[in-house]
């Protein structure tokens, strides 16, 4: 009650100066617009990153073939075959905190179609650990199981926006696509993924969606595979629950780069890692915003302060009136503070809009991801208002302990 | 009502003393209208701060209404100020951004002990008592001089005042205002008003009951 009237008394006279109060906002409004456009800009990046991390599996180890040009590859070649099932073995063998893996090779392909569409996908000749690594799971059908690349099954299992390509009418399981020259029954369709950014600290990320897994021993079996071609893309290997990622991923470097040799073929990513990565760029960047943040803040609270002090200066007759009338040194204090913190607040709001604002027109222009903190907003809301307090205290001090006869006087 | 017994005040700039009261002894009863007259600088200000207790005495006591003034803090002085005393002012002290209605309103804001739903109406009757009953919603910048000094008359009234106290009511207008606002507290006092004005004009002084003289800090001579 009192609160609501103090607010509705320190906005009239915010009212009276109208220009005045605009241009003590500015600091304020600039301040809090950069941090709130910062933080949506640096979250929805974060966000990107967590997810894109989070796919990989933060349990999981990758290793990837690498790509050369033809003429490299031949030098390659003659030190080490690639990545292939013998490494496998080997990892599996020596590497006791090794719980599962999943391997993949991309097929070349020249022609995928159904007979009710076309779709321009990847083909992923895969081992039935895949999905599960990958937390894939299906919207009809199953995945690829062990029989499958046992008996060289002729079957796949599609993604969501492939599936939608070849089978427009949506129904998809049982039907055949061709891959190459190879008929394929679809056995499972994949539930879609969330959508987001396809590269992350140059690693560029699967897009399950327009892809269709076939079993890899079929694969190997039915279709041609170059010889200069590492028989293996991709190894993903999930460590036992407990286990430290770095000294695994260091045990795994070892392994590898003893069996490779100098050829250099395969690159490790420890997702693991990447996140620490990305938690300590989090990091700086979050000393950066604080400190921009704080000197904003400080400027705004500078030109509060300011104000207030001109404003008891001002209003000295004022005060002496109303503690003749019976104020206490009290409401005069809290009638000044209310006042800066109404401005701090003003200031805030109009700073959310215009950082919001902001973000938005970075996202729609630079087409960066945008998320909304409402961590960010609260905060700034809060500080806003505590700076309003801090830099509004001495002032309202000031005006509280004016001598009522001298303010008086002052006429 | 009203008792000081030896009251000082003494203000020190430098080296020097100037005794702005110098042992006053006072009383002043229920429904009495007095006026303080004496020469500029005499006191008579200061003593006035002393009676609305925006000031306190160095030595003496001072009662009022049973309360022992000199004996309470800043808070329960404002509390005496907001229950038992209204001012007015030479320079009617109004607030610009606040409407007449508001000004007579504004003293039962700070009366924390009392809610006032009928601060509103108690205003208007006030406002309407001052002929002023037209004038509601105006801002003191569109009111005169008089009508102005009428409003600050009308706020001093909303808390039901002990004692009113005056300084130099109408020194900043011209006589035949002046004789309005004295008629005005002529009829409060008529009504059962206590009121002390301090004023150096002889014919505003005549309206009271007793006057009383200061010269150099001490009351020099009482009279009717
Ligand atoms: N706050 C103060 N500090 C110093 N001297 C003061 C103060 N207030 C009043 N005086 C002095 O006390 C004397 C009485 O002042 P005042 O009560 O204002 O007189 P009056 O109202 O009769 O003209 C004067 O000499 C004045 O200068
Ligand atoms: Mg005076």
């Amino acid at each position: 009650m009192m609160e609501a009237r103090g607010f509705r008394q320190a906005l009239r006279q915010l009212r009276q100066h109208k220009l005045r109060t605009l241009l003590t906002l500015l600091g304020m409004v600039f301040g809090v617009g950069a941090v709130i456009a910062m933080l949506s800009i640096s979250e929805g990046g974060r966000q990107e990153a967590l997810r894109m991390i989070d796919s990989m599996g933060l349990r999981n180890l990758i290793v990837e073939a690498v790509e050369f040009d033809p003429e490299t590859l031949q030098e390659i070649r003659a030190q080490s075959v690639g990545l292939y099932a013998g490494d496998i073995e080997a990892i599996m063998t020596t590497l006791p905190m090794v719980e599962a893996y999943a391997a993949a090779k991309k097929i070349k392909t020249w022609d995928v179609y159904s007979l009710e569409g076309r779709a321009n996908t990847e083909v992923l000749a895969v081992s039935s650990e895949y999905f599960s690594l990958g937390n894939m799971i299906t919207r009809n059908g199953r995945t690829l199981a062990d029989d499958d690349n046992r008996n060289y099954a002729q079957v796949a299992v599609v993604g969501a926006q492939a599936a939608e390509d070849l089978f427009p009418d949506g129904l998809a399981i049982d039907k055949l696509i061709k891959v190459n020259h190879l008929w394929l029954r679809v056995i499972g369709v994949l539930d879609k993924p969330e959508e987001g950014k396809k590269e992350f600290a140059g690693i560029t990320l699967a897009d399950d969606s327009n892809r269709i897994f076939i079993p890899l021993e079929m694969a190997r079996k039915r279709l041609k595979i170059d010889s200069l071609e590492s028989p293996l893309d991709m190894l993903k290997l999930k460590l036992k629950e407990g286990t430290d990622t770095a000294s695994a991923a260091r045990a795994l470097d070892y392994l590898l780069k003893k069996r490779h040799g100098a050829s250099a073929d395969y690159r490790l990513i420890v997702p693991a890692a990447l996140l620490k990565q990305e938690e300590q760029t989090q990091q700086i960047f979050t000393i950066v915003m604080a400190a921009i943040a704080g000197i904003s803040l400080l400027v705004g609270g500078i030109g509060i302060m300011n104000i207030m002090l001109a404003t008891v200066l001002e209003r000295t007759p004022e005060i002496g009136l109303l503690r003749a009338v019976g104020a206490r040194k009290k409401d005069i204090r809290d009638q000044f503070l209310m006042e800066s913190v109404t401005i701090a607040g003003i200031g805030a709001l109009i700073g959310i809009v215009f950082g919001l604002f902001l973000a938005f027109t970075v996202q729609l222009f630079a087409n960066w991801p945008v998320a909304f903190s409402l961590f960010g907003i609260v905060i700034s809301v809060v500080i806003c208002l505590l700076t309003g307090v801090v830099f509004g205290l001495y002032p309202a001090i000031q005006a509280a302990e004016l001598d009522p006869i001298k303010a008086l006087q002052r006429d | 009502m009203i008792r000081l017994k030896g009251v000082q005040r003494h203000f020190h700039i430098g080296d020097q003393v100037v005794r702005a009261l110098d042992g006053i002894d006072l009383r002043v009863s229920r429904g009495e209208f007095i006026a303080v007259m004496g020469r500029s600088g005499s006191g008579k200000t200061t003593l006035l701060n002393m009676l609305g207790c925006m000031d306190q005495p160095d030595q003496g006591e001072y009662w009022l209404d049973g309360v022992d003034v000199a004996s309470l803090d800043d808070d329960a002085l404002s509390a005496v100020r907001n229950h038992k005393l209204g001012f007015v002012f030479q320079s009617f002290h109004l607030l610009s951004r606040m409407t007449t209605l508001e000004n007579v309103m504004l003293p039962l804001q700070y009366d924390h002990a009392n809610p006032h739903p009928d601060a509103e109406e108690r205003a208007r009757e006030l406002l309407e008592r001052v002929d002023l009953g037209d004038r509601l919603q105006h801002k003191p910048n569109e009111l005169s001089g008089g009508q102005r000094q009428r409003v600050a008359v009308a706020r001093a009234l909303i808390n039901q005042p002990a004692v009113i106290l005056a300084d130099e009511p109408t020194g900043n207008l011209d006589s035949h205002t002046s004789a309005a606002i004295m008629e005005l507290l002529t009829s409060l006092h008529a009504g059962g008003q206590t009121i002390v004005m301090v004023t150096h004009e002889d014919d505003i002084a005549a309206n009271a009951s007793r006057v009383i003289e200061m010269l150099d800090g001490k009351i020099i001579g009482a009279g009717n």
